[in-house]
């Protein structure tokens, strides 16, 4: 009898004991899954253009010193690990991370930069060679999470600062290295505090428990939830080391909300409150985090600082109880505020308008779900500096605009886009005048007409049929009249509502004279002007009606930038990009954006263009801005559109090409011309990069010869109006003007080819 | 109280019944990518290894921008003997734009021809009016059957030229090659004769 017992009693110990193994056996499968799963959430990483340097770059040593410190590199005295740096005077002894780049690896090195007047000297490697380039590695710009998402900014172990771990340690699982998986001893102590209470209020958690329950659980606090969780954490760490562990608690532990994005992990969180990179946190900034882990909302630092002050020094208690800093260290971090940046102010997508572009031109190639969960990295042309001068020019302008013009502050708006005009690529992007904020991207969505800067196209159409158009031809500034198909009468004026007669085509551009350009247009045919907007890049022609010569199309900034790099490019053609190339998650090269050039507009007419639009820069309507320069030969022009709501201006050296514009957003009239508006925050942002000139005179095979530009004539020195202008072979004036000495020689075919 | 029995359960039979754990089957680490940084404090400094040649300075000068597979060489030097401007990369580059040529030719010589292209576009941000990375980066696309880019490129290196025949020769080539591998015979001989030296001078 007691051995059927027994055998009865073994069978139910057995059973009992099957299926509890079959039941761990399911947990430890949905265990495995969710950490697979987990590969799979994580937002597409976007970096900026990496930094490269060498020999003849021009940076000054403050210049890269400030590009170092944007990446999170930081000064020692001695430089050997990567990320540090020491400047003594033109000297700059760097230790550089390495990078797994799209085309190959870039290693980590130690040089010694030196500099001399025109930026960088040369670069010397630790056992004396010349490095002839090196690029730094990129700084992440951005990430694109799912619109209801969590983001992070995933670490590694290494990469956290040693009291961060053991400050968490300490504050929330003092045996973590020891336990397996459960405290017995916390567990212990929960369960008498449980049952005084007689209920759970107390939670023991370890940080495997807690990752646990961030990964699977809800909040519910019961019996079978807390057994649950005690045995997936045990499963836990039968399958992970405690770095594993402690590594993934790091990038998974929620610390916060963010509007609709959840704030997981370390990484993420020290940008989001601190704005600076995890490794430099400073000892109460660390306090501060750890202190949160135990209720992000009740200890949240924006809403509650007193509780969150409480918590914080609290923390640094415990540090200073178990001698992770001194005590006067402890001393120095209970004092200071708690240093949490304003709300808004440059999110960890510190650059939303370029963040967006890149989402955007992405979108055309990938699914959302790949780019908001495939982790994969996105190298753009994204250029850090570019953008800062950008935003600063924008700012400070339009506050000196508001100021100087008596209009009400905070009311105008602006947008920009630089590019690289050679390459194509986009180097800066801002979307309104607060820059760090995500919200409405003017510099892509603003559809705005687009004024004069529609006349350069006018005349590039001209141009491009030498045999009827030279630069000096004169054509009427006269009245227009026209009858429109639907009824109406069109008759536009000039700005000055005067008339100026016959002028060189060049000065009527220069001038920005809307009856000469109209005039101009319809000789030279509607649907030509309309093409030269294909030719230069534009995916969209514009119907070829009249008041398309004076701008009465609507583009975003964007697609003026394109057009205007096109004609600095010297019609040489190509699309512009933002991406360079996608590698996957483990930094296998996916993609590349090779760069394309396409057929324009013929480049010979494009440099006669160039030329006229130096004229605007010159004694035209941009003359204003020629104090800000160096050199003179910079082009662009001027836009204003009805009743002043839009300023516009567009324009480029030979290396870089950028479009502003300023108005409002309600689209009432912002009272400001392109010269007065868009063009000053154009020359403060332009003068800041020190544009390369554009080659006026010897692009496009086209001849430069003197003439007096009101008669279309030729001249010599005897002229006193005279100006050097280029014309294309066979295209250039043949009379000459009656203030030349040749003039009274006769003019006849003869007597040219006898010469004087 | 609870709490610890259960525990308790599970210790015995994760420990009793083992058939859970098994040695060598220990899951791959966190799963995290590798982040790029490489090197680490591992005194990885100094270069890569990578094929680069040091003696960059007293390399031979070559009048053609890679030592082979390319188009014909035309009647060259000899046949211009008074031109006395750049006839290679090396004449006109500054040390930064050769050495990524040099690591762009390494690259296509392993067959790398997207790495090549990148390194070339890299060198083409510090030098942008340099026709011979032009002309290597038609040369490229040629080799990637990208024949319009590749004419679009030599058109870009004709552009730069100002008459330079060790530019407008090649240039001249990589636009007949494209058009022969594309079948247009008419384009391909117009090309030919434009590649002559005389006549592209003229051109």
């Amino acid at each position: 009898m007691r051995h059927r017992l027994l055998v009865v009693g073994l069978v139910v110990v057995c059973l009992a004991a099957s299926a509890l193994a079959l039941y761990t056996f399911r947990l430890d499968a949905e265990l495995r899954a969710r950490f697979d799963g987990v590969r799979w959430a994580l937002p597409a990483q976007i970096y900026a253009a990496p930094l490269e340097l060498y020999a003849g770059k021009r940076l000054g040593p403050q210049d890269v010193v400030h590009e170092l410190r944007r990446i999170g590199y930081r000064t020692r005295s001695t430089v050997e690990r990567p990320g540090t740096y020491s400047l003594r005077g033109d000297s700059l002894e760097l230790a550089s991370r390495g990078f797994q780049f799209w085309d190959g690896v870039e290693p980590a090195r130690r040089v010694t930069i030196g500099f001399g007047d025109g930026g960088i000297r040369g670069i010397q490697s630790q056992d004396g060679g010349t490095v002839p380039i090196m690029r730094l590695d990129p700084m992440l710009i951005g990430s694109i999470f799912p619109k209801h998402g969590e983001d992070r900014v995933l670490v590694r172990l290494e990469d956290v600062p040693p009291l961060l771990i053991q400050t968490l340690i300490a504050v929330e699982d003092g045996d973590f290295y020891s336990h397996y998986g459960i405290d017995w001893s916390g567990i212990a102590r929960a369960a008498w505090a449980n049952v005084q209470a007689g209920g759970v209020v107390q939670g023991g958690s370890t940080i495997t428990q807690q990752l646990i329950k961030n990964f699977f659980l809800s909040s519910e606090r019961t019996w079978v939830r807390k057994a649950k969780e005690a045995l997936m954490a045990i499963l836990l760490e039968i399958h992970y080391s405690k770095e594993e562990i402690l590594e993934a608690y790091l990038n998974e532990v929620y610390l916060g909300q963010d509007g609709p994005r959840a704030v997981h992990g370390v990484g993420l969180a020290s940008v989001f409150y601190f704005g600076k990179p995890l490794s430099e946190l400073l000892p109460e900034e660390i306090a501060l985090l750890i202190g949160i882990v135990k209720g992000p909302s009740y200890y949240n630092p924006r809403r509650n600082p007193e509780r969150a002050l409480a918590r914080r020094n609290l923390v640094i208690n415990r540090m200073e109880e178990d001698q992770l800093i001194a005590p006067e260290e402890a001393r120095q971090a209970a004092e200071a505020d708690l240093g949490v940046r304003a709300r808004g102010d440059r999110g960890t997508s510190q650059y939303p308008a370029y963040v967006d572009l890149v989402r955007r031109q992405l979108q055309a190639q990938y699914r959302e779900e790949d780019l908001t969960s495939e982790g994969l990295r996105i190298f753009t042309a994204f250029d850090p500096r570019v953008q800062a001068v950008a935003e600063q020019a924008i700012r400070e302008g339009l506050d000196a605009i508001e100021r100087g013009r008596d209009i009400e502050s905070g009311t105008l708006e602006s947008a920009a886009v630089v590019t690289s005009v050679e390459t194509g690529e986009i180097l800066a992007l801002v979307g309104g005048r607060q820059a760090g904020y995500a919200g409405f991207n003017r510099a892509l969505d603003a559809k705005r007409p687009i004024g004069s800067l529609a006349k350069p196209l006018v005349y590039l159409a001209a141009l491009s049929e030498p045999e009827r158009y030279r630069l000096t031809t004169l054509i009427p500034d006269a009245p227009v009249r026209l009858d429109m198909p639907n009824g109406s009468v069109w008759m536009p004026e000039n700005y000055d509502q005067e008339l100026h007669g016959d002028v060189p085509i060049f000065e009527a551009l220069s001038k920005s004279y809307n009856l000469a350009t109209v005039h101009l247009a319809l000789d030279v045919g509607m649907q030509d002007v309309a093409r030269q907007y294909v030719l230069l890049g534009d995916d969209t022609k514009p119907a070829p009606l009249p008041s398309l010569a004076l701008g009465a199309v609507e583009r975003s900034p964007l697609e003026v930038a394109q057009l205007y790099n096109s004609i600095g490019a010297g019609g040489f053609v190509t699309p512009l990009q933002a991406i360079r190339d996608v590698q996957d998650r483990e930094g296998q090269p996916l993609e590349r954006f090779a760069r394309k050039l396409r057929g324009g507009p013929d480049a010979g007419a494009v440099s006669l263009l160039q030329w006229a639009m130096n004229r605007v820069m010159i004694d035209g309507t941009a003359r204003s801005a020629a104090r800000y320069f160096r050199s003179s030969a910079l082009a662009g022009k001027t836009g204003t559109t009805d009743e002043l709501r839009d300023s516009w201006f567009a324009g480029f050296g030979s290396d870089v090409q950028a479009t502003v514009w300023v108005g409002r957003d309600d689209n009432k009239p912002a009272a400001l011309t392109g010269a007065s508006g868009a063009l000053q925050l154009w020359a403060r942002l332009m003068a800041s990069l020190d544009p390369r000139p554009v080659d006026l005179y010897g692009a496009g095979g086209a001849e430069p010869t003197w003439v007096v530009p009101a008669m279309d004539a030729l001249a010599d020195t005897e002229c006193q109006d005279r100006l050097l202008v280029p014309y294309l072979p066979g295209s250039a004036p043949v009379e000459w003007a009656p203030c030349a000495r040749q003039a009274e020689q006769g003019n006849g075919f003869w007597e040219r080819l006898f010469g004087s | 109280m609870k709490h610890f029995v259960t525990s308790l359960l599970l210790g015995l039979l994760l420990g009793g019944c083992g058939t859970l754990r098994q040695e060598g089957q220990r899951e791959p680490v966190w799963p995290y990518p590798e982040p790029p940084v490489v090197g680490d404090d591992s005194g990885a400094y100094g270069d890569s290894g990578r094929a680069r040649s040091s003696s960059r300075q007293t390399a031979p000068v070559e009048s053609r921008p890679w030592g082979e597979a390319e188009p014909p060489p035309p009647s060259e030097p000899e046949a211009i003997p008074s031109f006395s401007g750049p006839r290679n990369l090396r004449d006109v580059a500054g040390p930064a734009a050769i050495a990524l040529a040099d690591q762009a030719a390494a690259q296509r010589q392993q067959g790398d021809l997207q790495g090549a292209a990148a390194q070339l576009e890299r060198a083409l941000r510090i030098e942008p009016r340099n026709a011979f990375l032009w002309l290597l980066l038609g040369q490229i696309h040629l080799e990637q059957a990208d024949t319009d880019q590749a004419r679009q490129m030599a058109r870009r290196a004709r552009s730069l030229a100002s008459s330079n025949p060790y530019v407008l020769g090649p240039a001249w080539r990589i636009a007949e090659a494209a058009w022969r591998a594309e079948g247009n015979q008419a384009e391909a001989a117009e090309a030919t004769r434009a590649s002559h030296p005389a006549g592209a001078m003229t051109r």
